[in-house]
Formats: structure tokens, sequence, C-alpha cells
């Protein structure tokens, strides 16, 4: 039968990641524990992140720096701030503890990499944005670092142009195209199995293990 | 230091060791992320009963 570029897309996607695997409706019995949920806790404080900083684009500094309720909504994004970090890294050490990495799942651990590298500088940046005598002290000290490292001249942290743009728009951007990849990884691999034993009767682990050990 | 420019920052008190600088304020936030790591392996995770 003739193929053409969206059939052929089509079967790729069934292929490596059907219905059942994106949107599962059961998970391993193994997956029983607090430790599994660091990383939508992640995607929720980020869900959180992009509403209130999309009312502060909205409103703007003379309205988050003096009134109640923009000061009401600078801080709750601050406080999602904490908490994506803090969950953030949970999930990271829980990953680290049992090697999720392991079985082809290289790449979910890489990108997960790249997106606490891209956090990082998406929260320099918002420490940047605040437009206050913090973020002046922030860019102030901060270009000396930069400048060590040559990046200045691209990555100008004193201007306010390019980094209230970074962050409001470029770098939450690269968050999410990032995340949308990780999770799709995620679905398409299923849970790492935990490092004791195959469980019996499930062939997709024990598949799995051949493969990989 | 009169007359230097002062950080507009004050995290206050910091246990400093070589290049490490941690505040009250990141050593709580450290033992609150251990604390909660624990609970997260401790505790048993609520399952329903679906024979
Ligand atoms: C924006 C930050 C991140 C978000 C929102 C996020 C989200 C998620 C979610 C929802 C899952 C599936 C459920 C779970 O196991 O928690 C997951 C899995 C995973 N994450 Fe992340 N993640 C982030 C950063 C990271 C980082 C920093 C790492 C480590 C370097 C990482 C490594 C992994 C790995 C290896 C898996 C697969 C686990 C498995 O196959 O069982 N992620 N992530």
């Amino acid at each position: 039968m003739k193929t053409n570029l969206t059939k052929t897309i089509r079967l790729w996607i069934q292929d490596v990641l059907p219905m059942e695997n994106l949107l599962p409706d059961t998970m391993p019995a193994y997956v029983d524990s607090y430790v599994y949920l660091f990383g939508i806790l992640t995607v929720a404080a980020l869900v959180w992140l992009i509403v209130t900083g999309t009312i502060l684009a909205v409103f703007g500094p003379d309205w988050w720096h003096v009134s109640t309720v923009g000061h009401f909504f600078n801080s709750m994004h601050f406080w999602s701030v904490q908490a994506f970090f803090f969950f953030m890294i949970l999930h990271l050490w829980a990953q680290f503890l049992m090697a999720a990495w392991r079985g082809g799942r290289h790449w979910t651990w890489i990108g997960g990499w790249l997106l606490f590298l891209v956090s990082i500088v998406a929260a320099l940046t918002g420490y940047l944005s605040q437009t206050n005598f913090d973020a002046q002290w922030i860019g102030v000290q901060g270009k000396d670092a930069m400048n060590a490292t040559g990046i200045d001249g691209f990555f100008n942290i004193l201007n306010f142009g390019q980094m209230y743009g970074l962050h409001i728009f470029v770098l939450p951007m690269a968050i999410i195209v990032l995340l949308i990849v990780h999770l799709m990884l995620v679905r398409m691999h299923g849970v790492v199995e935990p490092f004791s034993h195959p469980l019996e009767g499930d062939e997709s682990i024990a598949q799995n293990v051949d493969k990989h050990q | 230091m009169n007359g230097q420019l002062q950080p507009p920052i004050h995290a206050g008190w910091a246990w400093q060791y070589q290049w490490l600088n941690l505040s009250v304020a990141d050593m709580i936030v450290v033992a609150l992320m251990v604390i909660v790591f624990a609970l997260a392996l401790v505790l048993p995770f609520p399952r329903e009963d679906n024979k």
C-alpha cells in the first residue's frame, strides 16, 4: 500500500506510544509509594507558576509592587517557585536512588537534567525581572560572574528587556516543550521496575529485563 | 566596610565552609526536604482493594 508522511507518522505513534500507554488506567503493583508523586507535584507547581505569572505579566510591576492583590499574586508566584524546586529535587533524589535511567530510559533522565538546568536560568531571570533593588543588586553582582565565562556578550543580565523576555516567554516555553518530551518518554517506557526482581506474570517487565541485563 | 554598598538581601547568619555558604533558611529547607522524602518512603500508600 502507498505510504505518505501522515500515515508514516500515524503508524510510528501507534507503534511507540499507543493510547493505552499514553493514558493508562492501571499501574504496575510496585508503583505503590508516595515517592512516585514528586514528578506530578512538580508539574502542579509549574501550572501554578504559569497561572500566577500570566496574571503578573498582564497587570505589570506597578500593580504587583503596590496593590494588595498584586502582592498576593506576587507571593503566590514566589512560593510556587519554592514548591517547584523543592519537589523537583525530591523527584531527582527518587529517580537517582532507583537508578531510573535503567532499561533504555536514559533520555528521560537526561531530559530531566535539561529541565533542571533551564529551570535554574528561568529562576535567575525571574529574580532579575522583579523591578526592585534586589533585582538590581543581583544584576550588578551577577554580571561579573557572567563576564568571567564570556557568555555576557550574548546573555547580558543587565539588559532588562532581554531578561524579562526570556523569563516570561522563551524559558517557560522551553520548559513546557522539554516537559512534554519528558512525560511522553515516561509513558513510552513505562515506570521503571524496582531493583529486586521482575514481577511474576508481567510480560513487559520480563522482556525489559531480558533485553537490558 | 563603612561607605561600602551593602546587599539589600539579608539572609542573616550563614554557615561557611570553603565555597559552601548555607543560611539558616537554607538548612531548614534541606532538613524539610529530607523529612518529606523519608515520609514518602515509609508512609503506606493508600490503595483500593480490587480483587
Ligand atoms: C520540571 C521538572 C520536572 C518535572 C515536572 C518532571 C516530571 C516527571 C513526572 C510527572 C514523571 C513520572 C512520575 C514520577 O516518577 O514522578 C517523571 C519521571 C521521570 N523523571 Fe522527571 N520531572 C522533572 C525533572 C526531572 C529531573 C531533574 C530528573 C533527573 C535528572 C528527572 C528524571 C526522571 C526520570 C528518570 C523519570 C522516569 C522514571 C520512571 O521511568 O519510572 N526528572 N518526571
